[in-house]
């Protein structure tokens, strides 16, 4: 009933049907959170396939190809996943990446991305619920995680990142599930999830390691060592399953179980040069390992909001309404990010670059994105406990992200724009596409080092030499002049194989320097050599 | 009991103003100096060109009855100046020199247009240490108590240094202050009215008040809406008392339509936002580059940006820049000072709208391109927050008056923090940024040890030290004095509260 004076407006209605109302507004909620999710992911996707950003990322664009180089090339294949990066991304490009929209959108790839952002949304939602968390709270996890610009932009791209999250975040959900309720289940499910993290990246394996100790020391405390015994291996069996598959991979791909800790393509191999370059600055340094994650993190998630975060931690910690061990378990399980990136930094396996502090370039900046389902929920949490300051931190953090999208702050946007993740290949590729798109032959090039060339230039994979292509590559290499119209590589860096083994076979001496580019050179066959090329994949199917 | 002796607060009053007007900026002249001369000198009261554009604004108001600037007065009011459909005019908005203008008028009576227009400011700097003390003693703070607070916002903050410019400070200030108390106790239609005026006032004096005031407005907004239970009913109801908000900034608002619409052509288009001019303009100014490619939108920043946060803080709280709590440690009692109101429940919805209009003021300059304020002595832009602060100082002197290490603690932060400010305020208020100090042909301090180099050259800006004790004693030794005057009085006000309470205590 509304009463209108000439002092007020007043509207009266009856309790119960409101809250029959509310009732049901609660039950349609996580589905509205959900479709709301899905729209923004849409969205944003589409903003940057249009402005270009989508396909940024050189990393983005290598994932693209190696997923189509399963299904599309001179040698097809599952083997075609090579080492180093873990294959689940690209497996599960497999179903759609066949389509040159899916494969050059970047769609194949960002849609697993998309649908993770989606997911771990919604795992905010019902981690913050399993914690006893109230609507607001939940809502405001789910805002802190899905209002940001980089978690948005990298949910629009073909970069592992959500699809990492996603999975760790299930993990560890179903965890704080274990501990709440002791239910088997879940720690099976648990399990389920980790084993899939373990074959994104390798934060995977740190957090199977912290999942495995934390299963041990609680079931230990709880119990007797011989049940602690018996959950682990339950847990472990399953959890680990991916890294077993991945040893035995590469033990049959590569003759090597350890191939991709030592190969050549290997990190290690890559922090090495960087080593000897002497930029590799957080190797041996811990607390500048700290600082410069941090500053990766507070970039990422946003200063105040990750104030907030470590407030929210601080609260969740010592929460008295909680079960100590389902507390604990959470705060532990929800820092693993930072813990490992930390660690990976201090030994070396890893590098980030944050413009001003490690150099003037941004790189792998990104990293710190790791931690923002984290933050999300310790936010939520802080937002649902402190409930008179709710309303003054929901205020301030809208005030600030409001700003945040007017100036389109964010820090892996500048990586991919002008940081060190991206790579304007496109007089490179612009010029295959001009001049080799509508001719035949090969292109001989080197993936490890041009994947992004392959990528942009528009060519069928099919159309390239590559080191994948197996005794194509072998004969190219030795004889470039029977089998690649162009070569494409970087002139005296013997770090590209192309040059390492073409630049020293007579057939070379049939080639012209026909373009000159920052990223790599074009050599052309000379017009009487044509002749005698090989323009089609005469070697048939090959083991 | 003490309090009830007109005496003490008759005596707190004089040597406060004593201790302001010692503290004025001037020199000797003929016989003083600034009153014609428009001079930027070091430690004078032109040294700034945030006061400079402002005064300007009120001298050719009442000195040539325009907005517009001379080419005189444009040189002068450079760089915070506006060259616009040929016409010069100030960067800033109109309020603070509009205050002026009576001061102005009336000092040009007496011959001293210059000195009489900045005791405006002075006059400001006053009535805000009463409201600080106004408003810690509605919190429930005993008088001698509110006091204190408002003596540690005039002198152990930057307060007084600003307490000396013809800049935005004060006057936002008081606007700010006077909010808070418009927002105490229930609503009715000239509270909202009176609560419009301040806000367009503030609107008028400088464009961040409105966001510093946004929380205080939420918070009376939502006193208009009640919630009733009726049994098994529920009554909303929203009181239409709310728009007299509307019509107090409504007269505001038209004023400084009508002055942009008189300088910019527009009237929601401020000069800031055409861009500072510079006089004179360079002989050959470079060509504009031709633009082939329009600039990406993840280049193009806005004046506040979420990415300065980190940094912000930075600067604005520790730094040794411009950090509040390096500056005025004892507002970190303040700090504290705010948990007890908090706990304490009285007045518990204010508490929390202060602690929000303290953060926003905050983030607002975390994210500000130049949270160091330019050239300035201290955190200018958190004087506001300054304020806030000090009025929950009581809380703490309150509870732990007589508690031995929150004496000890108290008063050396308070030593430290009067000896700082002071230091600024008799000396000068222009510290540069340490990216530009240490890139001066002669490099100098970016933090208040240039103030000290100054003192031990003999340098004080003080008016009354220019006039009447250069010759007797050192600068260094005025400086001593003052400080140990201005302990004293709030040292002095700290045992009467101790003393005050035993006597309670004995009475009973």
């Amino acid at each position: 009933m509304i009463k209108l004076s000439w002092s007020q407006i007043s509207f009266t209605y009856d309790q119960k049907t409101w809250l029959g109302g509310k009732e049901m507004w609660v039950n349609w909620l996580l589905r509205l959170v959900l479709l709301v999710l899905t729209g923004v992911s849409i969205y944003y996707f589409i903003s940057f396939y249009t402005n270009g950003l989508g396909l940024a990322y050189n990393d983005a664009r290598s994932h693209l190809d190696i997923g189509r180089r399963v299904v599309e090339g001179l040698k097809p294949g599952l083997a075609q996943l090579g080492s180093v990066w873990l294959p689940l991304p690209h497996l599960l490009m497999v179903p759609t990446i066949w389509n040159d929209f899916m494969w050059h959108s970047g769609l194949a790839g960002a849609l697993q991305s998309m649908i993770s952002f989606v997911a771990t949304g919604v795992i905010v939602y019902l981690f913050l619920q399993e914690l006893g968390v109230g609507i607001l709270g939940r809502l405001m996890g789910v805002v802190v995680f899905a209002a940001n610009l980089n978690i948005l932009y990298l949910q629009s791209t073909a970069m592992t990142e959500l699809l990492l999250l996603a999975t760790m975040m299930a993990g560890i959900y179903e965890l704080v599930k274990w501990c709440k309720t002791d239910q088997i289940l879940f720690l099976i499910r648990g399990a389920f999830w980790v084993m899939l993290a373990t074959l994104i990246r390798y934060e995977g394996w740190f957090l199977l390691l912290v999942a495995s100790s934390l299963v041990f020391y609680r079931t230990w405390r709880q119990q007797n060592y011989h049940t602690a015994e018996g959950k682990v291996i339950l847990f472990g069996t399953l959890a680990a399953f991916g890294i077993a598959l991945w040893f035995l991979w590469n033990a049959l791909i590569f003759k090597d179980p350890f191939y991709f800790v030592f190969g050549p393509f290997s990190a290690a191999a890559q922090q090495a040069q960087l080593a000897r370059a002497g930029v590799l600055v957080t190797k041996g340094n811990f607390w500048f390992s700290l600082k410069i994650y941090l500053y990766a993190l507070i970039y990422n998630a946003g200063a105040f909001t990750a104030i907030l975060g470590a407030i929210g931690l601080a609260v969740l910690f010592w929460d008295r309404k909680l079960k100590r061990d389902v507390r604990w378990a959470a705060a532990v399980f929800l820092v693993t990010p930072l813990v490992f990136n930390v660690l990976a930094l201090y030994l070396g396996h890893s590098v980030l670059f944050i413009q001003g502090l490690s150099g003037n370039t941004w790189f792998n900046v990104r990293y710190g994105v790791m931690m923002l389902p984290s933050i999300a929920i310790f936010t939520g949490f802080l937002v649902d406990r402190v409930r008179s300051l709710r309303w003054l931190v929901i205020g301030l953090f809208l005030f600030v992200t409001v700003f945040a999208f007017a100036n389109h702050d964010a820090v892996t946007i500048d990586d991919a724009r002008v940081g060190s993740s991206q790579k304007n290949v496109s007089e490179v590729s612009d010029w295959l596409k001009e001049h080799a798109k509508n001719e035949t032959g090969f292109v001989l090039i080197s993936a490890a080092s041009h994947d992004a060339i392959i990528f942009s230039s528009g060519l069928p994979m099919k159309r390239f030499i590559h080191e994948g292509t197996g005794a194509y590559w072998e004969s190219a290499t030795t004889t470039p002049d029977r089998w690649a119209r162009w070569i494409v590589m970087r002139t005296y860096d013997d770090n590209d194989l192309t040059w390492k083994t073409v630049s020293r076979t007579p057939g070379f001496a049939s080639y012209t320097l026909v373009a000159k580019y920052p990223f790599a050179d074009v050599y052309e066959i000379q017009p009487e050599y044509v002749k005698q090329l090989n323009t089609a994949p005469i070697l048939g199917k090959q083991k | 009991m003490i309090k009830n002796k007109p005496i003490i607060p008759i005596l707190i009053g004089f040597i406060t103003i004593f201790l302001l007007v010692l503290a004025v900026k001037g020199d000797r002249g003929n016989p003083i100096y600034f009153q014609s001369e428009l001079d930027g000198r070091l430690g004078g009261p032109f040294e700034s060109t945030g006061s400079n554009s402002r005064f300007v604004l009120t001298w050719a108001i009442v000195e040539q009855r325009t907005i517009f600037f001379d080419i005189g007065l444009a040189r002068f009011a450079a760089p915070d100046l506006v060259k616009y459909h040929g016409k010069y005019f100030s960067a800033f908005l109109p309020g603070v020199s509009f205050l002026g203008v009576p001061f102005y008028w009336l000092g040009k009576l007496i011959g001293l247009p210059q000195l009489i227009t900045y005791s405006l400011t002075m006059v400001l700097a006053l009535i805000n240490a009463a409201l600080v003390a106004k408003i810690a003693r509605k919190f429930g703070v005993d008088t001698l108590t509110s006091w204190l607070s408002g003596l540690i916002f005039l002198f152990a903050t930057n307060a007084l240094a600003y307490a000396l410019t013809f800049t935005q400070h004060q006057a936002s200030l008081t606007l700010i202050l006077l909010a808070v108390i418009n927002a105490m106790g229930g609503r009715t239609l000239w509270k909202n009215v009176g609560l419009g005026l301040i806000l367009g006032m503030g609107l008028l004096i400088d464009i961040p008040n409105v966001i510093i005031l946004s929380p205080l407005v939420m918070y009376v907004l939502m006193k208009h809406l009640d919630i009733m239970h009726v049994g098994e009913r529920v009554k909303l109801s929203l009181q239409f008392i709310g728009f007299g908000i509307v019509i107090g900034i409504l007269p505001l608002v038209l004023l400084l339509g009508w002055y942009n619409y008189q300088t910019t052509g527009s009237p929601t288009l401020i000069a800031q936002l055409i861009g500072r001019s510079n006089y004179p303009p360079p002989a050959n100014p470079l060509p504009k580059k031709p633009v082939d490619k329009p600039e990406s939108i993840y280049e193009q920043k806005l004046v506040l940006n979420s990415r300065n946060l980190w940094q912000g803080f930075y600067i604005l709280l520790v730094s040794n820049e411009r950090g509040i709590f390096y500056y005025s440690p004892i507002l970190v009692l303040g700090c504290l000072g705010w948990y007890l109101a908090f706990k304490n429940g009285r007045a518990r919805g204010l508490t929390l709208t202060i602690l929000g209009m303290i953060l926003i003021t905050v983030l607002n300059y975390a994210m500000f391109l130049d949270p160091w304020g330019g050239w300035a002595f201290g955190p200018r832009y958190l004087i506001p927050v300054s304020a806030l602060l000090s009025i929950f100082i009581g809380f703490s002197v309150n509870r732990y008056k007589t508690n031995p290490l929150f004496v000890c603690l108290f008063l050396v932060l308070l030593t430290y923090s009067l000896w700082v400010n002071i230091l600024g305020a008799l000396t000068t208020n222009e510290i540069p940024p340490q990216v530009e100090a240490v890139n001066l042909i002669t490099p100098i301090p970016y933090t208040y040890e240039y103030n000290l180099q100054l003192l031990q050259k003999n340098f004080s800006s003080s008016l009354i030290f220019n006039l009447f004790l250069i010759n007797k004693l050192p600068a260094k030794i005025f400086f001593y004095i003052y400080v140990g005057v201005a302990l004293a009085l709030t040292s002095g006000l700290y045992l009467l509260v101790i003393f005050d309470k035993r006597l309670k205590r004995a009475s009973t």
